[in-house]
């Protein structure tokens, strides 16, 4: 079964979309920090990761969200456990405009070493839809 | 008469019986002893101890009074003969007194001389007995402190008159002992000599709430209290006038076992310019935070809209209905989220994101004026003037409508809380951003120094009591407001402030207490077709011809900046800072073509008073008022009505109201 790790502070969204997609077949994990997400992902292995870019706490930006996050996927030792998610497709996604570019474009999303970007709001159709090319290509 | 002590009288007696008591007197704690023949004046006898103690050898030396007389500094030897003659003449007169010999070595040596008249029986004076103790080593200390107290004190002069601080002397009564010039300075140029009392017109501030510090909360107090000051910064006003400005004080005790008469000195340094560049700082980082606020709302809002698009969609798919129900649940609970947020937004701030276009202003203030006029007391008079027709702004013209309407608002409270004034204007005008405008960096074309932006200038003007400078510098705060109680939430100026920027213009605050309020919002020019008005090549100016221009304003920033303008527009320039400056200089001798003069300057002489007083020197000597406040009245200007030109004034506007001035003198 494919698994998917998600980071979204946001936990009405992030409950959302794990229910979303476990309605499509999909295993999902929920993290809201990038800390969590990371303890998980250095002994498990996953398909794709869904993070958010930016996450707050009491309204403050805190240096545990999505950047915090790929960063720490992408560069995680050769000769670990946690080598195992090194290449996972990652899916970022952001409400913010502004701050990463008017669209959070694959480029912008790139740039901090995701696969593809989503800017909010989105419903589950188009997520699906990247997902299922995202792994796709990591297939071949 | 007491009967002698036994040792003394014992004393005397071996001192005539027994020569080593004289002879220790004489070789060892006298430095020479001399007996003089005033019958035969040429003959002196001087011990050998004397000459040994100049470093000669007693056997070269004749015991002839010449011998000592050839080497005695020729003034001490006149003093000495006159000493000599009034002690002979009367004995109660002593002969003492010290004198400089040339010694053996070429160099000088002091002693002091002290001598007795020896007389006959008929009291006349025959022989002349005396005893040198040498000085040298005593004086020449005493010489050296006195330079070195010449040199430090030369020294710490300097140092005072130097020091860019204020440097002052408190004695233990709290006068001013000692005070350099910079302090002379900050206490308005005080000239009295010192002591004095600090003079009390001069207070000092809190610079929180500026309440004035008394007794001990007064830093003068605390530090002759034995507080140290270490760099706390106060508020100095002058009562009834002049614009307040920040002042660091420390303090240091004086060693009270040294220095008597001054207990603490204080050092103050004006720090006026960085306070205000801090202020100005920690405004625009204000103001910033409400451009990232709004960057976080936008994200807040996305997380919202993010669950209720995705909530609908997986409810739309489902084919249960209790999990359709439970979708919907969460999708509702995100729209009631983002209507609290909409609720705590409106509250800060009541304004929405528009659409800029471009406007006809003449229809702006059409449809703005009906919507106005019923909001203003009937007693002030609302005006409307636009000088030139069919410009049209690059604006959301509902913020403009409602930075306007703040605006007017804002002038009628202050009318209103004041009981003063009667009028509030809206004049527009159009304007090149060669006044300062900020150019867009981005847009190639306006880096393009042939062309230039343009702008229009909405000024709204009232003759209320007008804003003191603190309140001027804070008006644009976010919640800074001077409207008592509830009627202001602080946010009227900021958000005009705000509306002005955002925009690509700005926004200016001019007011001259008990004059009035002059805000000015610049905008961008619209063009016909709705879009921002490209950059257009400049309009040549009028340049002048040599005439000698008599500029005078207090501000000093300003006045190189005209003086500039003017130079570069072709006109001979001398500068005033003050209309008693200009008087002076006029008074002096200087000639000159035409007047440009700020209205509001500190001193006796206004901008009007030194027109009418230069009228009456030079009849017909052409005028021209510049102000940033422009609601004077014609009344107000008195004598000399004369054309007014607004501050900022771009050069190619004062160089046609001078060459329109000019022009109409030369007819």
């Amino acid at each position: 079964m494919t698994l998917i790790a998600i980071l979204e502070d946001d936990t009405a969204f992030g409950s959302l979309m794990k229910e979303g997609l476990e309605g499509e077949g999909f295993k999902v994990e929920l993290f809201d920090r990038a800390s969590k997400a990371l303890s998980f992902l250095s002994d498990t292995r996953v398909d794709l990761v869904i993070t958010d870019v930016f996450v707050e706490v009491d309204g403050e930006l805190v240096p545990d969200g999505g950047i915090t996050l790929i960063g720490g996927i992408r560069s995680a030792s050769r000769y670990g456990r946690a080598a195992q998610n090194r290449d996972v497709p990652i899916i970022a996604m952001t409400g913010r405009g502004g701050l990463l570019g008017k669209e959070f474009g694959l480029s912008n999303a790139a740039g901090i070493g995701a696969n593809a970007g989503l800017q909010k709001p989105f419903a589950q159709p188009e997520l699906v839809q990247l997902i299922n090319k995202l792994l796709r290509r990591s297939d071949t | 008469m007491t009967d002698k002590h036994y040792l003394e009288a014992e004393l005397e007696d071996r001192l005539l019986n027994d020569p080593t008591i004289w002879d220790f007197i004489r070789r060892s704690s006298l430095d020479g002893v001399w007996f003089w023949d005033l019958e035969n004046p040429e003959h002196e006898w001087m011990s050998p101890e004397f000459w040994k103690t100049l470093g000669f050898d007693p056997a070269t030396k004749p015991h002839l009074a010449d011998a000592w007389q050839d080497l005695i500094n020729p003034k001490d030897l006149e003093l000495a003969t006159i000493n000599a003659e009034r002690h002979i003449a009367d004995p109660n007169v002593p002969y003492d007194q010290i004198v400089r010999y040339a010694n053996a070595k070429g160099g000088t040596t002091w002693v002091r001389c002290r001598g007795l008249a020896l007389r006959n029986e008929d009291g006349k004076a025959v022989r002349l007995f005396g005893a040198h103790t040498e000085l040298t080593e005593l004086v020449e200390d005493a010489q050296r402190r006195e330079t070195d107290f010449k040199v430090t004190n030369s020294r710490l002069n300097a140092v005072l008159n130097a020091a860019q601080s204020g440097i002052i002397g408190l004695d233990k009564s709290g006068q001013i002992a000692f005070v350099n010039p910079s302090a002379r300075h900050m206490l308005g140029g005080i000239q009295v000599p010192a002591p004095f009392a600090w003079p009390p017109d001069y207070v000092l501030l809190d610079t929180t709430d500026l309440h004035p510090l008394s007794g001990k909360e007064n830093p003068l107090n605390r530090s002759l209290d034995g507080d140290t000051l270490m760099g706390e910064v106060f508020v100095i006003k002058r009562r009834n006038g002049s614009e307040p400005r920040y002042l660091r004080i420390s303090s240091a005790q004086v060693d009270v076992d040294v220095d008597t008469d001054v207990g603490v000195v204080l050092i103050l340094d004006d720090i006026s310019e960085q306070e205000r560049n801090r202020q100005q700082i920690e405004r625009s980082s204000r103001l910033d935070a409400l451009g990232q606020l709004t960057g976080g709302i936008a994200h807040d809002f996305n997380n919202m809209l993010a669950t209720i698009e995705y909530a609908v969609q997986l409810a739309n798919d489902s084919d249960d209905p209790k999990k359709k129900t439970e979708f919907l649940d969460t999708a509702l609970e995100s729209v009631q989220r983002g209507a609290d947020l909409t609720r705590r937004l409106l509250a800060f701030a009541k304004s929405q994101p528009g659409l800029a276009k471009s406007w006809s202003v003449e229809d702006i203030i059409e449809r703005f004026a009906p919507l106005i006029k019923p909001t203003i007391e009937e007693h002030i008079s609302l005006t409307f003037s636009t000088e030139t027709p069919g410009l049209h702004v690059y604006c959301d013209r509902s913020l403009l409508e409602n930075a306007l309407l703040n605006l007017v608002l804002n002038s009628r409270d202050a009318i209103k809380g004041a009981g003063m004034g009667d009028n509030i204007s809206i004049s527009v005008r159009a304007l090149t951003d060669d006044a300062g405008l900020e150019e867009d960096q981005a847009d190639a074309d306006l880096m393009d120094k042939s062309k230039t932006s343009r702008f229009v200038e909405f000024a709204v003007t009232d003759n209320g009591p007008g804003m003191e400078t603190e309140v001027q510098t804070r008006a644009i705060d976010p919640f800074f407001t001077t409207k008592e109680g509830a009627s202001g939430t602080g946010l009227g100026l900021s958000m005009v402030y705000g509306f002005a920027t955002q925009s690509n213009g700005q926004l200016r605050i001019y007011s001259e207490p008990g004059h009035g309020t002059t805000v000015r919002i610049s905008l961008p020019r619209g063009d016909v077709d709705g879009g921002r008005e490209r950059p257009v090549a400049r309009t040549p100016v009028i340049n002048g011809n040599g005439e000698h221009v008599l500029l005078v304003e207090n501000e000093a920033r300003l006045l190189r900046i005209v003086d500039e303008l003017l130079q570069g527009l072709g006109y001979q320039v001398t500068t005033a800072s003050s209309g008693q400056d200009a008087l002076d200089q006029v008074a002096n001798g200087l000639r000159f073509d035409v007047l440009l003069t700020d209205v509001v300057m500190p001193g006796k002489i206004g901008g009007f008073a030194l027109a009418k007083e230069l009228r009456d020197l030079i009849p017909d000597i052409p005028v021209l008022y510049m102000s940033g406040y422009t609601g004077f009245s014609e009344a107000e200007m008195g004598t000399v009505v004369a054309p007014l030109i607004q501050k900022p004034c771009p050069p190619d506007d004062l160089g046609h109201a001078l060459y329109k001035i000019l022009n109409e003198a030369r007819k």
